[in-house]
């Protein structure tokens, strides 16, 4: 294969970073296409969307478009910072109920243990607590989005 | 409080007491006693009143009763309670322990109601209506030190646990639908709702919210907004409760126990036996909008599988039910 490895790994780092649970690159005749997921069968992660309930291929074509280049968009823009991941599959609610003040906005002070968000699948409602006390500086997802097992959701500026 | 459980502890064998004599046992007035019995009514329990004679209850109830719960567990999974106790009236049984967190420790920690003024169905504000003495509500606390893998597939785990549990207590027809309402011939007869919070890269506590149908009144009937059916219409001779909620306390800690070493894999062939849809076509609905299609089963991470349009499409979410095809 003439891709070259070291693509390969930035693709499985970018992946990592990015919470997209596939990435498939199109070189000349070449392709390579990256899942994070080991489900059995076809690597779809299809989740169904927010409260929306519409269902997301979640895969990105990163070389289909123009100005995604590897290491120069998102990736950059994200603050240092503890990432706090999802340990699950399902959807970001920012309030305890719909209606509600969030639990966290961006700049607030969190101290470790305070609650940052709800994720809710399968009849399991999961309050993540931040790992670490600090400030939030970013939210990187929205509320009723579809998450993935492993997206990062929120980094923590550490310090008080 | 006291005084409603009391005089309820009078009333549970079904036959009349004389207002007077209940006012002199619980050293109140009888005017104070008919309030008693006005507020156990608004709770969903069926009181006659017959002059001279007194009050009765439509049916004897059977109590739950924490000494002989405990001495009907399974013996490995006495050591594994720290607490066992019954609220006489609680908000939500599953409130009340996560309510404990982060400070204190709930593993082990089982807490049951009689009664629950509002007890969770969902996200989605539903409440499980829960007549007093009617059912089981029922939370169990439980501490994982990291995350378990496929966590989300905790939930279809212990719907098989609850269905083994009710199985052996001699409960039968039952089946699953995904992720775990406990089902008897289309009709809802119980419900799983787990709530945790934990820090992703270590730790997390759950709390295992259990809701049975046991015996639901007539009168509470119309306030349940789904098809639904109880325990006293699946057997001959109703197991009391104290013996069911031994069974479902010692069948989902045991899965516990199991799932923290193995996931969900012991789990998935029972839930695959258990499944009620695999092979029918079903509605998938979220808030905004329905999906049809055909239901393929359960993947090994516990996420259903649909054929929608003949594509496989796996899902985290979502409320299913029959299509009926006219």
């Amino acid at each position: 294969m003439a891709m070259d490895i070291r693509k390969v790994k930035k693709l499985i780092e970018m992946l990592e970073e990015s919470g997209i649970a596939e990435i498939e690159i199109h070189e000349g005749e070449e392709s390579v296409r990256v899942s994070r997921h080991s489900v059995v069968g076809p690597a779809v992660a299809q989740v169904p969307q927010s409260g929306a309930g519409a269902i997301t291929r979640v895969t990105a074509a990163a070389g289909a478009e123009p100005g995604a280049e590897p290491g120069t968009t998102s990736a950059d823009r994200i603050p240092e910072g503890i990432k706090v991941k999802s340990p699950m599959v399902g959807i970001f609610y920012s309030s305890p109920t719909p209606g509600k003040p969030p639990f966290v906005e961006l700049g607030k002070a969190v101290v470790k243990g305070d609650v940052l968000c709800i994720i809710e699948a399968m009849k399991i409602m999961n309050q993540v607590e931040a790992e670490t006390s600090g400030v939030i500086a970013k939210i990187m997802v929205e509320n009723g989005e579809p998450i993935e097992y492993g997206q990062p959701l929120f980094v923590i500026r550490e310090g008080t | 409080m006291n005084k409603k459980k009391a005089l309820l502890e009078f009333l549970a064998d079904g036959k009349f007491h004389s207002g007077t004599k209940l006012a002199q046992a619980l050293g109140v007035s009888r005017m104070a006693v008919w309030k008693q019995v006005q507020s156990l009514r608004g709770y969903g329990l069926d009181i006659f009143s017959v002059k001279r004679k007194g009050y009765r209850l439509s049916q004897p109830m059977d109590l739950l009763d924490v000494t002989r719960i405990r001495q009907m567990l399974a013996t490995a999974m006495q050591t594994r309670i720290s607490t066992l106790e019954v609220a006489f009236v609680a908000e939500s049984t599953n409130r009340y322990l996560m309510d404990k967190l982060p400070r204190e420790n709930i593993h082990g920690h089982v807490v049951l109601a009689e009664y629950q003024s509002a007890g969770k169905g969902s996200k989605d504000n539903r409440t499980w209506v829960s007549p007093l003495g009617g059912g089981i509500y029922l939370s169990i606390g439980w501490h994982f030190d990291t995350y378990p893998n496929s966590f989300t597939a905790l939930s279809l785990a212990t719907g098989v646990a609850v269905a083994g549990a009710l199985q052996q207590c001699g409960v039968e027809g039952l089946g699953l639908k995904w992720p775990n309402d406990i089902v008897s011939q289309g009709s809802k007869l119980g419900g799983i709702l787990i709530e945790s919070r934990g820090i992703t890269t270590s730790h997390c506590d759950i709390v295992i919210g259990i809701g049975i149908n046991v015996r639901i009144p007539e009168q509470v009937h119309a306030l349940i907004g789904q098809p639904f059916t109880d325990i006293s219409r699946l057997v001959r001779t109703l197991p009391s409760r104290n013996q069911l909620v031994a069974a479902i306390i010692s069948a989902t800690i045991g899965m516990l126990i199991e799932f923290d070493r193995h996931g969900f894999s012991r789990f998935i062939d029972e839930w695959r036996r258990l499944d009620l849809f695999v092979g029918k076509e079903a509605s998938l609905v979220f808030p905004d909008r329905t999906l049809n299609g055909r239901v393929l089963g359960i993947e090994n991470n516990g996420m259903l599988a649909m054929s929608i349009n003949g594509r496989k499409h796996q899902f985290a979410g979502g409320e299913l039910s029959l299509r009926s095809l006219e």
